[in-house]
């Protein structure tokens, strides 16, 4: 059975803009991947057509089948997490195996605060 | 509510597969190579006709074709000269051509885009018309179906809406689409789902 995990630093999970996010993923395969991909990337939820917009990738190509790699990713300038009545915002990290795309996906903000702006009623 | 959180959020929505209301998908697939690969789903608004060709997709590629995807809708009525001439340079004999809102497309445009499809594997349409080609799959829409969709998407919570979702689906008039989105604001305008009270 497949194992995956993405973990940050101090399982942080709040950065600001221009921050340094680090941490580790590691997976655990039963067939060898052509490659990982780790990404930073984040995705609108709500009412409408889902948007995505991907900040950063960092790719391993033919990597062992059972591993783990550190990364570390800077944090864009925006947009900034946040939710409203009919959108959310949602940033996240994502490890990916390719080609049978398995994924495990960790949600973050990112905000001047820290937090997920909400947007008034 | 916020948006994410939203049971009724169009990803949420996009997950909920398609219901069968006659047959399998072993039927179905059955059905559609009597055919030649050469069929329409038809249906009114909000049936499940999208859902049904998306997931076609994936049974086609089990099956060992291509597909390749083209669309119309309200906003997008009409393809320009040079797109559907770039998309049939892209088609192989091994592809089924998937389009959807073929209805949506003049009369002799159409002629000429079938014409152009004979180099396909296939060809499936969606559309309310069911003149276009042989027919595939009638959808409809039922309450109970919506009674459904409903559940899978709250769960036990669902059990005290059962008139209204019923109400709904006739004020809608079967447009399941319509009726989930407005499900999708009833729940916005409320800050806890303990607080939904529907009338």
């Amino acid at each position: 059975m497949s194992r995956l995990k993405l973990e940050t630093t101090q399982n942080k999970t709040a950065f600001h803009p221009g921050d340094e996010i680090s941490g580790i993923a590691v997976w655990q395969l039963d067939k060898p991947p052509e490659a990982i991909e780790i990404r930073l990337f984040w995705y609108t939820q709500g009412k409408g057509t889902q948007d995505i917009g991907i900040a950063q990738t960092i790719r391993f190509d033919n990597p062992v089948l059972q591993g783990g790699q550190p990364f570390s990713i800077m944090v864009p300038n925006g947009p900034y997490s946040f939710s409203g009545k009919l959108i959310s915002l949602i940033w996240a990290l994502e490890l990916i195996v390719l080609p049978s795309g398995k994924t495990e996906r960790l949600n973050i903000t990112i905000s001047p605060s820290g937090g997920e702006i909400l947007l008034p009623k | 509510m916020k948006a994410r959180e939203n049971p009724f959020s169009t990803d949420r929505l996009d997950k909920i597969p398609y219901h069968h209301v006659k047959g399998t998908w072993e039927s179905l697939m059955k059905r559609l190579a009597g055919l030649n690969y050469r069929a329409a789903i038809s249906g009114p608004h909000g049936s499940g006709k999208t859902t049904l060709l998306n997931e076609l997709e994936e049974h086609l590629h089990i099956s060992d074709f291509g597909t390749k995807k083209i669309s119309l809708n309200m906003d997008n009525r009409r393809f320009d000269k040079h797109s559907v001439n770039r998309f049939f340079d892209k088609i192989s004999a091994k592809d089924i051509i998937l389009f959807d809102g073929a209805d949506l497309m003049g009369r002799i445009e159409w002629r000429r885009f079938k014409q152009k499809s004979a180099k396909a594997a296939g060809l499936i349409v969606t559309s309310h018309r069911t003149s276009l080609l042989p027919l595939l799959v009638k959808c409809s829409t039922t309450p109970q179906l919506l009674e459904k969709i409903i559940y899978k998407l709250l769960g036990e919570e669902s059990d005290d809406l059962h008139v209204t979702v019923k109400a709904l689906f006739y004020r809608h008039r079967g447009n399941l689409h319509n009726a989930l989105r407005e499900f999708y604001d009833i729940y916005a305008s409320h800050d806890s789902p303990n607080d939904i009270v529907i009338k």
